[in-house]
């Protein structure tokens, strides 16, 4: 009698190690809502980069943002795909602060050649009088 | 012999450097380039123009110093090769956005630096500008009253010319 319960006790065991390990092992393989809409944001992210002038000032940046989700895309597993999503949104993040510096850079040049003409402008005033 | 010997390991030190300069990036060399890209950050001012973006780098590097603390490494030795190998990736990614979001500060503060430059050099503009302005309506002045001169002294040389044709009267 005793060996019957024993024999039921380690059934029961088992049975409940292997679902809570079929559970571990589903949960460990599923991307999670929240990681697609991580993956969404920043594949929104790396689209506004592209409807600006990124090709004259951080193609080398968004094509490594466009890697990283590629790359997120191609994952079975969800911590190389939360991994490569944020890196893919930091890159985006990245690509659009190096846009927005050549754009004020290009800005100043542009600024100090108006100024350097200007005050030629002047000294050829001043010349002809 | 010795030749032979010493030609043998030039080759093998040369396949060595090889085979680790396109080695992935170890933990240890993505946590140096990270730091070296916060410095640089703060160089460019990110302290004071791109505080959010700095502090995140330096969350990230902090992350990335503890996984590949002394007792991580420790911890390393009695796992499997899979095992390692994820952590050694956990570190050099954990690495690699504190290095990506101090390049995001950099140039940030950069584009802060040049705004401000910017603003400064339009403001000397404006002036000239002003100042042009004024000097060419100034300029377009006198030349108009040049060419009432010029038409008033030609007069007077009409006049004068007339005057000395007219019959002088007794």
């Amino acid at each position: 009698m005793p060996k019957t319960r024993l024999f039921s006790y380690i059934k029961h065991s088992l049975t409940l190690i292997g679902f809570s390990l079929l559970c571990n092992q589903v949960g460990a393989q599923s991307i999670s809502p929240a990681q697609r809409q991580e993956f969404t944001d920043a594949k929104t992210e790396v689209n506004n980069v592209l409807k600006g002038p990124y090709q004259k000032y951080a193609s080398s940046e968004l094509r490594q943002a466009q890697t990283s989700l590629q790359n997120a895309e191609g994952a079975n597993d969800p911590t190389k795909y939360a991994q490569n999503t944020r890196l893919a949104r930091a890159q985006a993040q990245h690509a659009q602060a190096v846009t927005e510096l050549g754009i004020e850079t290009d800005r100043l040049a542009d600024t100090t050649q108006a100024l350097a003409k200007a005050r030629d402008d002047i000294a050829q005033l001043s010349k002809s009088k | 012999m010795k030749n032979q010997l010493s030609k043998l390991l030039v080759t093998g030190f040369i396949s060595l450097f090889a085979a680790v300069s396109y080695a992935q990036e170890t933990p240890n060399q993505a946590i140096s380039v990270a730091k070296a890209a916060i410095e640089q950050a703060v160089k460019a001012g990110a302290s004071k123009d791109a505080t959010d973006d700095l502090a995140t780098a330096n969350a990230w590097l902090a992350e990335a110093e503890k996984a590949n603390s002394l007792i991580g490494a420790v911890v390393s030795m009695a796992i499997s090769d899979d095992a390692k190998k994820n952590r050694a990736d956990e570190i050099v990614y954990l690495a690699s956005m504190a290095k990506i979001k101090a390049q995001t500060a950099e140039a940030k503060a950069k584009k802060q630096t040049i705004v401000t430059a910017t603003q400064k050099v339009q403001k000397d503009l404006d002036g000239f500008l002003g100042a042009l302005a004024l000097a060419k309506s100034r300029h377009d002045e006198i030349n108009k009253l040049k060419a009432e001169l010029d038409k008033a002294s030609n007069t007077i040389k009409d006049l004068e010319a007339k005057l000395k044709d007219m019959p002088k009267k007794d």
